[in-house]
């Protein structure tokens, strides 16, 4: 049977016409066309390309970090305790003598190493129980699901720094607990368009042709509930980014000596009168980081929902 | 309506049980002896037998599902434990630590709705330059964090106005203008971030409204401008503000924690941190499973209210 309509369809492919020439190049045209228009679309969402460029700025940072600062962000004692910028140490010093600069730009590998590399973690999560609640359906939904609304319940600092003093401060552990933190809310954002796809007819002509579950599921589904995987990854970068300074704000960050944006901002608490930079240049590469990836993600929201153009 | 109740009731039971579960869990796989915590590590080295001794009163030595059932039962009387550092009940100490934190959490709330609605409806009404500014601050407030907004606050406004308490908290029931004037910072540090999703959703929910026929009618009945806004759009655009604000408590308490510690305010925020750091696990553990719990409760209620707001949603 099977067998059957596959070979049905295979011959209908083969004995429809030949396209025409001319049919040919008015589909390159059109196709031409199309991605000029994607591109024009492209320039005007100013809040893609404004955000795409601060993230850009910021990863450039973090790979380049040793090209662009002229001492070390380890080295103790490079000028005096709470030193305020000069020529040479722009950002001026902590209380260590350390040089702010080379700690702020260091602190985006920090950033970085821990926020994407979890958001990629809880994506790859949320699609494995996304898809397997919302394809297989009944009572494993039920049970993913209500295991996921356990873990919205816990407000999401607490339980990060309940797990993140259970694992023991360090970048994996980080890693991990805000991997731990996004992937229920993911997951629900993976299951609501499976649901709604998984009814459409294609899907069952598809089942019905013999293809298997994985082939749909890749070929279908995945398609379809890619956009707003991909605007809520980013989205959840920047509230990564924030947590991981709540928490390295609190002392459950990278461990010293790593530097850490959330840690330099709290320890320039005690010294916030008298060296008040030790405290703004920190708290502005906080905002700077998360505003770039909530940028970044609002204009990919609206470049790829054509609704919202 | 109140078969709707039960049935939200029964489906909260399997939630709760797993919040539990799951408080007991994460406490359970910390590295490190209990016992050993609390008799100090020199006792539990030289005097094995007092070691022994507390193992077996705290039925640590029981099979880990015995000891999760008694712990639950303990729960349910309101026997949270001892907390380690504190030498104090759990439960007391959590309930006089709430109201500190839920009065911050409903003046942020109140600061969030008085400056974001009005910004909310002015941008969704007046359009052009006031909305894109409006967008602007919005995607713009929301990527600073509370901590650095009470920073700002420390370094540049407290200093010039010295009227204003900073870390000396007073009680509501003893010093009311005192305790009022100390949540100005911390309340403004929360209420920023929330006043900016306030207005986000506001301006989208007006514009959602002002495009129906009603509003329409209510214009060319000759209606001003101010009692269209006020009684046909807002009307309509509160519920699902008021949902957007149920689904803020989780974020509230993540803001409370933080600001609490800043300005040290003695609240759950500040109660959970001291707890973390002295690794007060028990006290943890309590204040982790009571405000989940807050938090699911809040939601239900939430849910309940906007069923009896809008009929529509019982009968989904």
């Amino acid at each position: 049977m099977r067998l059957w309509i596959r070979g049905f369809a295979s011959v209908k492919m083969t004995t429809l016409p030949a396209p025409s020439a001319t049919f040919t190049r008015a589909t390159e045209a059109g196709a031409l066309q199309q991605t000029r228009a994607a591109w024009r679309v492209l320039a005007k969402n100013k809040l893609l390309l404004v955000g795409g460029g601060m993230v850009a700025v910021l990863v450039l940072l973090a790979i380049c970090a040793p090209l662009v600062v002229s001492h070390s962000p380890f080295e103790i004692g490079l000028g005096p305790s709470m030193a305020p910028p000069s020529a040479d140490l722009i950002m001026g010093t902590d209380k260590l003598g350390r040089d702010l600069f080379a700690r702020i730009v260091y602190g985006s590998r920090t950033t970085l190493l821990v926020s994407i590399p979890s958001v990629a973690l809880a994506v790859i999560a949320a699609l494995v129980l996304g898809l397997i609640a919302g394809y297989v359906g009944g009572r494993v939904d039920q049970t993913i699901m209500r295991l996921m609304d356990i873990f919205l319940a816990f407000p999401g600092l607490l339980l990060a720094m309940a797990i993140v003093a259970v694992l023991g401060p360090s970048i994996p552990n980080l890693l991990i607990t805000i991997a731990v933190l996004y992937t229920p809310s993911m997951s629900r954002i993976v299951r609501a368009p499976v649901l709604a796809v998984k009814e459409k007819e294609y899907i069952a002509a598809a089942r019905v042709t013999g293809v298997s579950d994985v082939r749909i599921i890749v070929r279908h589904i995945l398609p379809n509930i890619a956009s707003p995987i991909i605007v809520d990854a980013t989205l959840s970068t920047a509230r990564a980014i924030l947590i991981e300074a709540a928490l390295s704000y609190l002392g459950l960050g990278a461990p010293p000596p790593n530097p850490s944006w959330g840690e330099m901002l709290s320890s320039s608490r005690q010294f916030m009168t008298s060296a008040p930079w030790s405290a703004l240049f920190p708290g502005l590469a906080i905002v700077y980081a998360a505003t770039a990836f909530i940028l970044l993600g609002n204009g990919l929201r609206d470049w790829l929902d054509p609704r919202r153009r | 309506m109140s078969r709707y109740i039960i049935s939200r009731l029964v489906l909260m039971i399997p939630v709760v049980l797993g919040i539990t579960l799951l408080s007991f869990v994460v406490i359970k796989m910390l590295p490190g002896d209990l016992a050993v915590a609390i008799v100090g590590q020199e006792t539990a080295s030289s005097n094995p037998q007092a070691l022994e001794t507390i193992r077996a009163e705290l039925g640590l030595n029981r099979p880990l599902h015995e000891q999760y059932l008694s712990w639950l039962a303990g729960m349910l009387r309101g026997d949270f434990g001892k907390s380690l550092a504190l030498k104090t009940q759990i439960l007391p100490t959590i309930l006089s630590a709430l109201p500190t934190t839920i009065e911050l959490a409903l003046l942020s709330v109140a600061f969030g709705l008085l400056a974001g609605a009005p910004i909310g409806v002015l941008a969704a009404t007046r359009g052009g330059v006031f909305d894109a500014l409006t967008r602007l601050a919005v995607s713009l407030g929301v990527g600073v964090p509370s901590f650095f907004i009470a920073t700002l606050l420390l370094l540049f406004i407290a200093p010039n106005m010295r009227w204003i308490p900073v870390f000396s908290f007073a009680p509501l029931t003893e010093d009311p203008t005192r305790n009022l004037l100390s949540m100005i910072f911390p309340v403004i540090s929360i209420g920023m971030g929330l006043a900016m999703t306030i207005a986000e959703n506001v301006r989208s929910a007006v514009l959602d409204v002002l495009h129906e026929n009603y509003v329409t009618v209510a214009h060319a009945k000759g209606l001003s401008q101010r009692v269209v806004i006020g009684r046909h759009v807002l009307k309509n655009a509160a519920i699902p503000i008021i949902s957007v604000l149920g689904l803020q408590t989780g974020f509230l308490l993540s803001g409370t924690i933080i600001i609490e510690t800043i300005f040290s305010l003695p609240g759950l925020g500040k109660l959970v941190v001291t707890g973390i750091n002295l690794r007060d696990y028990p006290l943890v553990q309590g204040v982790l499973l009571f405000t989940a719990v807050a938090v699911v409760s809040i939601n239900l209620i939430t849910d309940l209210l906007y069923a009896f707001v809008d009929p529509r949603i019982r009968f989904r």
